[in-house]
């Protein structure tokens, strides 16, 4: 690590421990599935990694990722090959199963050729290019030549990765040296990322800790050697540390 | 275990043993079937690799110089102070600032916003302006952050009642009550150690690969061993600011007395994040209990009377032990089956010649007595016996730092994947997770200092969950699963069936390791969480006399009876653990 401690006034040095928690909350606050969170959250660490889309996409298009439907997402194929409709969803959404679906078509011969169609901000398919290491293949992204609405995507498997700046080079970078962002803009993702954080009400205090204290008073649980001011466990939650949604439906 | 029970152990022991002379089982590691039931994780003792102890292990035998460099805080306890640690592998700056007592907005927990001492571990020298810039970023948190070198933050609060009894006594010219410090063992306790990346500290993945703290844990561990020291300089300046005269703590209580530690529930979801690194520290754990009980042939004897000697140690610290305990074994229960096991131990040295046709005897000592023993004590045991092949352990130890990133095998068929959930997952496969009770409780973060909590959903405001619904989440794939072709490459699944992506990553990736996953539901009624809390705690942070609170919550003492730093420097004793009660 370089960086000074002057710098970090403007800019932020960010690792990636607290990107990825950052990013899986912004995402599932979102309404991503959570099965998919994390894939999407390592195509938007990538993006700021390789300086695309990045930060500013996360704050901007975390809306649009989350409605998205990932299911999509088909194959068909025609006198040109196999085609990936992406059924008009985020790069970084269907972003993954394009990866897995050219592994899968490059592995009995080693390498394939697939076209891709329909992908919102699909320069943002650039990161499968690091990604694709972790499966042990290189794809090239180029653009299609019968019309701006498709990408190819050349996939070629190679040996698998063994050392860890091997299985993700953009990943082990951004490892030891962090991730850049504008310091404002952090922030800003900082208390969006907060949305999927529940509100701290009496009731949910009592959701955690070694005692409990009822409504009335009455200590639940055996004295802890723990000096305790009770009041924090009895009086209403100060709400402006955060600026959590408070209306938001339970997400069950 | 009843005395009755205990008789019937001891006989059935006597009988087993002439009846299997020169037969010896083969010491294998435990069926994850067994070993990673909640309740068994929960019993599992510290040992050798536990974090702590093998901090310890190394502190001494490379003598760690741990120097106070600077001291400006008054008789209210403000001020500054710094630390040095010195190794050979490298220098650690730890700045401590230090704040006067109240009691406004304390507690135990997270939440909690007063803080008798923060502190930063930084890899040193550090300079005036990183500790100066740590000394205003630190007390803010959250919205503060780290300085590039800095590894850890961390904060603790004393306990009153041990802090200022000590500090009374020595002030008085005479030592604390043994029974005062003992009821909690120590001065200070942790109250949040944060680091890897978080707040802008360093990644520890990013740290090189022969560096002092590399293994998991490590610099965590360091931060609250020089909580402990801090502690009792603390305690001393304090006691001589009110008398001239005052003493200091004698030496011996200054080992005996730990650091505190207090755990919840947001190790369950550590347990859930890092699989990776709960399979290899567990996976670590029983080879070096299958390579003690390997031993064989002239070692056996000598290897047999130093767990004679560690057995008895134990036994002295179970029975010296004031803890009370809601849920876990009572240490007079231990301490009572811990002698019939140093019994039996005493019966196969007695008898030389039956010994030498043992071909593994600690692995015979082990079958024999386990039938009649509660989990905590042979889980004692099985600690114990790790100290018999110290090498083996230790290099172990250095096997922990694993890679934990999940992927798919997308060429993976359908079928396998199935065949992969059904050899590995059967315990899941057959878990209720229908019912009321099963899926009744939610796992999420306050906004209040993002404290891990979990309730029913009911009394929730809204939430989404963190916890991982793993028997959910196998058993909707294997469905799933059930109605894909078998040859459909697991890149189709997936297309057709997105929502299951991280399952089948973390599935494939964890294939063929058995003991990443704690068998349990978390999002039931049934599930106790404080099992998981103590295997982290217990078993993996090296923390002794952990007690258990609403099945929740743990208090428990790091470092009870390590050595001081005037010890590592002149050469410490490494059979520091399960210290006995100092007379004074």
């Amino acid at each position: 690590m370089t960086r000074s401690i002057a710098s970090q006034a403007q800019t932020l040095l960010i690792s990636v421990r607290e990107a990825r928690l950052t990013l899986d909350r912004i995402f599932l606050a979102a309404d991503v599935h959570e099965g998919l969170v994390p894939a999407v959250r390592d195509h938007a660490l990538a993006s700021a990694a390789l300086g695309l889309g990045g930060w500013p996409m996360v704050r901007d298009r975390n809306a649009a990722i989350g409605a998205g439907d990932a299911s999509r997402i088909g194959v068909t194929t025609d006198e040109r090959g196999a085609c990936i409709d992406a059924g008009g969803l985020h790069a970084w959404l269907a972003g993954a199963t394009i990866l897995d679906l050219c592994i899968d078509a490059a592995q009995p011969g080693g390498r394939a050729t697939v076209r891709v169609r329909d992908v919102a901000d699909r320069a943002e398919l650039a990161v499968l290019a690091a990604l694709a290491h972790r499966h042990g293949a290189r794809v090239a992204i180029r653009g299609s030549e019968d019309g701006a609405d498709a990408v190819i995507i050349d996939a070629t498997i190679v040996d698998s990765p063994r050392a860890p700046s091997e299985w993700d080079p953009v990943l082990h970078c951004a490892l030891h040296d962090g991730l850049e962002v504008d310091a404002g803009l952090w922030w800003e993702l900082h208390h969006l990322s907060n949305r999927a954080l529940s509100p701290d009400t009496v009731e949910s205090r009592r959701h955690a800790g070694p005692i409990i204290v009822t409504a009335d008073g009455k200590v639940i649980g055996r004295p802890v050697d723990d000096d305790t001011d009770f009041a924090l466990l009895r009086q209403g939650p100060e709400r402006a540390t955060t600026d959590s949604i408070h209306s938001k439906e339970r997400q069950q | 275990m009843s005395a009755m029970h205990m008789a019937a152990a001891a006989a059935a022991a006597a009988q087993h043993s002439s009846a299997c002379v020169r037969q010896s089982p083969v010491p294998s590691k435990r069926d994850p079937a067994v070993l990673m039931q909640p309740a068994r994780l929960a019993a599992l003792q510290p040992s050798r690799l536990s974090a702590s102890r093998a901090l310890m292990v190394r502190a001494i035998r490379e003598r760690w110089a741990i120097e106070r460099l600077g001291w400006n805080i008054d008789a209210q306890s403000r001020g500054t102070a710094l630390y040095r640690i010195t190794t050979p592998g490298g220098i650690f700056d730890f700045p401590v600032y230090s704040f006067e007592y109240k009691s406004e907005g304390r507690t135990g927990r997270i939440i909690g916003r007063a803080w008798d001492m923060m502190a930063a571990l930084i890899e040193g020298p550090a300079t005036n302006a990183e500790i100066e810039q740590t000394g205003i970023e630190l007390p803010k948190l959250y919205q503060g952050r780290a300085t590039p070198r800095t590894l850890i933050w961390c904060r603790a609060n004393r306990s009153s009642r041990a802090f200022n009894h000590a500090v009374a006594a020595l002030a008085a010219g005479r030592q604390p009550q043994l029974s005062e410090i003992a009821q909690v063992g120590y001065l200070m306790r942790n109250t949040g150690l944060d680091g890897n990346g978080t707040f802008g500290t360093r990644s520890f993945r990013a740290l090189e690969a022969d560096h002092v703290l590399a293994p998991p844990l490590a610099a965590q561990m360091l931060c609250a061993y020089m909580m402990r020291v801090f502690a009792i300089d603390l305690v001393h300046h304090l006691a001589r600011a009110r008398s001239p005269d005052a003493v200091e703590i004698d030496p011996r209580l200054q080992r005996y007395i730990g650091v505190g530690n207090g755990s919840a529930l947001g190790l369950v979801l550590f347990v859930n994040n890092h699989p990776h690194l709960i399979d290899r520290w567990l996976d670590a754990r029983e080879e070096a209990i299958v390579s003690a009980k390997s031993i064989t042939g002239a070692a056996a004897a000598p290897a047999l009377r130093r767990l004679h000697q560690l057995v008895g140690r134990a036994i002295t610290f179970r029975e010296q032990d004031r803890m009370e305990y809601e849920a876990f074994a009572p240490s007079d229960e231990i301490a009572a089956e811990l002698r019939t096991v140093r019994d039996a131990i005493d019966a196969m040295l007695a008898d030389t010649a039956r010994l030498a046709a043992i071909e593994h005897p600690i692995a015979v000592l082990c079958d024999r007595v386990e039938p009649g023993l509660h989990a905590e004590t042979m889980e004692t045991l099985l600690s114990l016996a790790m100290e018999l092949v110290p090498d083996v352990a230790d290099a172990l130890g250095r096997t922990l730092a694993v890679d934990e990133e999940f992927t798919t095998r997308p060429g993976m068929t359908a079928g396998e994947l199935r065949g992969i959930l059904h050899d590995e997952y059967g315990w899941a496969m057959t878990m209720d997770v229908e019912s009321p009770a099963a899926r009744r409780h939610v796992w999420y973060k306050s906004e209040n200092a993002e404290e891990p909590r979990r309730g029913p959903w009911e009394e929730v405001e809204w939430a989404y969950n963190l916890g991982l619904d793993l028997p959910r989440l196998v058993q909707d794939l294997d469905r799933a699963l059930a109605g894909a072709p078998a040859a459909t490459s697991v890149a189709r699944f997936l297309m057709l069936e997105p929502h299951f992506r991280s399952i089948v990553a973390r599935v494939q990736t964890l294939a063929g390791h058995g003991y990443h996953s704690p068998h349990m539901n978390i999002m039931s009624d049934d599930f106790i969480p404080v099992h998981i809390v103590r295997l982290m705690n217990v078993a993996i942070h090296g923390i002794d006399k952990t007690r258990d609170f609403l099945g929740r919550n743990i208090r428990g003492v790091l470092f009870h009876g390590a050595p001081t730093p005037a010890d590592l420097i002149a050469g410490a004793d490494p059979d520091w653990f399960y210290p006995e009660e100092p007379t004074l």
